[in-house]
């Protein structure tokens, strides 16, 4: 085990490295003037165009401003936004909002989805197996864009069960968002969690259990789901980043003042240092969660780590 | 990609029909005569089909000229006459939803065919070769692969002044490459072992042509699967960036502006989210679909 966290916490720096060096690359290195294109329409004055520069570095070689920009990263200097105002202050003020959102997301994929896939499969081709079946072929395939709007249109204006926008109403304000974005995922959770149950309820430790005796209940809930549970957990991992690109765009239709809706408004007020920053917030939000659970999944099996 | 996957499906099905007699079929016409007898891929493929001639041919479904608008009439509710009525500027928007099928799927299929041909050449490089190549392919992939797609190609397209189909196109390579490059580099390698490769090895052929004649045509199926799916999720991905503001611009014709441009009009217009998003919803569905019924056809070990 050891062994295996010192080697991914090896490879986790150098991709820390790579993604933020692209971001930057991307932003501050490509041809044309960085200044000019961050400010977009509204020309800026030359005394405002170079104190820019000054602060980004810009006159320095290109390694040498990355290294400035990365040192300003580690001390929590996400940039500033064009009136002043550093990124770090709309960061520290919206992410309770993201927060609530992903955490209303994870809770209902987790129950809806893991519900429905337990059911199915202990079920086998019953009502509840096809429902399952079928619903999660067509939420799958449905974008987090369309879902989220009509969702908005059918529960939010004609039904009238949720908000439309904001978050008035507190976390129930979240059930409706976070279920548009949950949607794929919570489909994706409960096909693999059916086809995983349905593996491990025909391995022999599981006749085993019930040959000892076992409660069903028991077999299936302490035997089998713990380790079906296995693929769904790095799935989580692999899905974490639409579910961070879905952030934007439901907090930008459902109007939630938190990080996402910072990156929508940054794109249509033209303030490219808050975009660049979330942005670049998010990147590593997923980078280290991915190796959270990269861990989390070598804990749960022992085969990964003795690779 | 979905021309590419046709016309292998039309040679594997000569091959099929050529083989039938003496009792063997390769994989890919296998697939095909299990294909047929699938309704989900029937359906996909005649929706699929509908789409890409809506996407070449627009006239066919509407005499009316999207872009010839009257603005006595801004935001008629549908009616007999105008299926989808009108939008804020008195366009009818029947004919808007209908060509803006061909901004979607010529994003799709160029976006797709693009980043399967990098993830073919690099995949076959990493894969074949391995060593120093391999890693420097794959460490590369991993770094990209920390950028979640959406996320970099927001940034990307952020800084671009005014953005075509081109720069979207070209945003959404640059940040999804490396999925279909692992997908392609693992099955290179699962190929690699074949005894038939061996054999090729010793008869003097070259690492080309081993890599054409051998390796490739059986390292193929699980990127098509990939590839069909991809093209649904890169319809998605470019009417979300376009939603956002950083993908298409006026004037030009999307499921994406015009979802973006309903978004104002949510409360007393819904007719305009809910023409565009079906378009978009059906064209996404459709490729996954067929995604899933390449699957399981392609797939031996689920028969």
């Amino acid at each position: 085990m050891k062994r295996y966290v010192i080697r991914r916490l090896l490879q986790f720096l150098p991709v820390v490295i790579g993604a933020t060096f692209i971001i930057f690359a991307l932003v501050f290195a490509i041809p044309g003037d960085p200044i000019r294109a961050l400010s977009g329409d509204r020309p800026l004055s030359d005394a405002v165009q170079e104190t820019l520069r000054e602060r980004y570095n810009l006159n320095d070689p290109l390694l040498i401003q990355y290294g400035k920009y990365m040192l300003g990263l580690l001390q929590g200097d996400f940039g500033t936004t064009f009136s002043g105002r550093p990124v770090n202050d709309i960061i520290v003020q919206r992410v309770p909002v993201s927060i609530r959102l992903a955490v209303s997301a994870l809770v209902i994929q987790g129950v809806i989805g893991g519900l429905a896939g337990i059911l199915a499969a202990l079920r086998r081709q019953g009502f509840v197996d096809s429902l399952v079946q079928v619903s999660t072929t067509v939420l799958v395939a449905i974008p987090t864009l369309v879902l989220g709007m009509i969702g908005q249109v059918v529960f939010g204006l004609h039904l009238g069960w949720f908000p439309i926008a904001g978050i008035d109403q507190g976390w129930y304000s979240y059930i409706l968002p976070g279920a548009m974005l949950a949607s794929t995922s919570m489909a994706l959770v409960a096909r693999l969690l059916r086809t995983s149950l349905l593996e491990n309820l025909r391995a022999d430790y599981v006749r085993m259990a019930t040959a000892k005796g076992l409660s069903r209940t028991r077999v299936v809930g302490r035997h089998a789901l713990r380790n079906s549970l296995i693929p769904v957990v790095t799935f989580l991992g692999a899905d974490l980043g639409t579910m961070l690109s879905g952030t934007v765009i439901i907090e930008g239709i459902f109007n939630l003042p938190g990080l996402g809706r910072e990156v929508f408004r940054g794109i249509q007020q033209q303030e490219g240092t808050v975009v660049v920053g979330i942005v670049t917030l998010f990147v590593l939000v997923f980078v280290t969660l991915s190796l959270v659970i990269d861990l989390l999944y070598a804990y749960l099996d022992p085969r990964i780590r003795y690779d | 990609m979905t021309e590419t996957t046709a016309s292998q499906d039309r040679s594997a099905s000569q091959e099929a029909t050529a083989g039938g007699q003496t009792g063997a079929a390769s994989l890919w016409g296998d697939a095909w005569r299990e294909l047929r007898r699938n309704p989900f891929f029937v359906v996909s493929a005649l929706l699929i089909l509908v789409l890409i001639v809506m996407a070449i041919a627009p006239q066919l479904f509407t005499s009316i000229d999207p872009r010839s608008c009257d603005l006595s009439r801004s935001l008629e509710r549908p009616s007999a006459d105008h299926w989808f009525g009108f939008d804020l500027q008195g366009c009818d928007y029947y004919s808007r939803v209908i060509y803006g099928a061909r901004a979607s799927i010529v994003i799709g299929v160029a976006v797709t065919s693009l980043t399967a041909f990098v993830a073919i050449v690099l995949g076959l490089i990493a894969g074949y070769y391995g060593g120093w190549q391999d890693s420097v392919i794959s460490r590369f992939a991993d770094l990209v692969f920390a950028l979640p797609f959406l996320l970099g190609a927001i940034v990307f397209l952020s800084v671009i002044d005014s953005r075509g189909i081109p720069h979207v196109a070209l945003a959404l390579i640059v940040f999804s490459w490396p999925i279909m490059t692992r997908i392609m580099r693992s099955s290179v390698i699962a190929a690699k072992s074949a005894d038939y490769v061996a054999a090729a090895k010793v008869l003097g052929a070259s690492d080309f042509r081993i890599m054409r004649k051998h390796i490739l045509p059986n390292a193929l199926a699980p990127l098509v699967v990939y590839a069909t799916v991809f093209i649904g999720l890169i319809i998605a991905a470019e009417a979300s960036l376009t939603f956002l503001g950083v993908g298409l611009q006026l004037p030009a014709i999307s499921w994406g502006l015009q979802l973006s441009g309903a978004r104002t009009q949510i409360l007393t217009d819904p007719h305009l989210i809910f023409f565009p998003g079906v378009f978009v919803a059906l064209t996404v569905f459709a490729f996954v679909l067929m995604g899933d019924a390449l699957r399981d056809a392609l797939d031996p070990k689920l028969r």
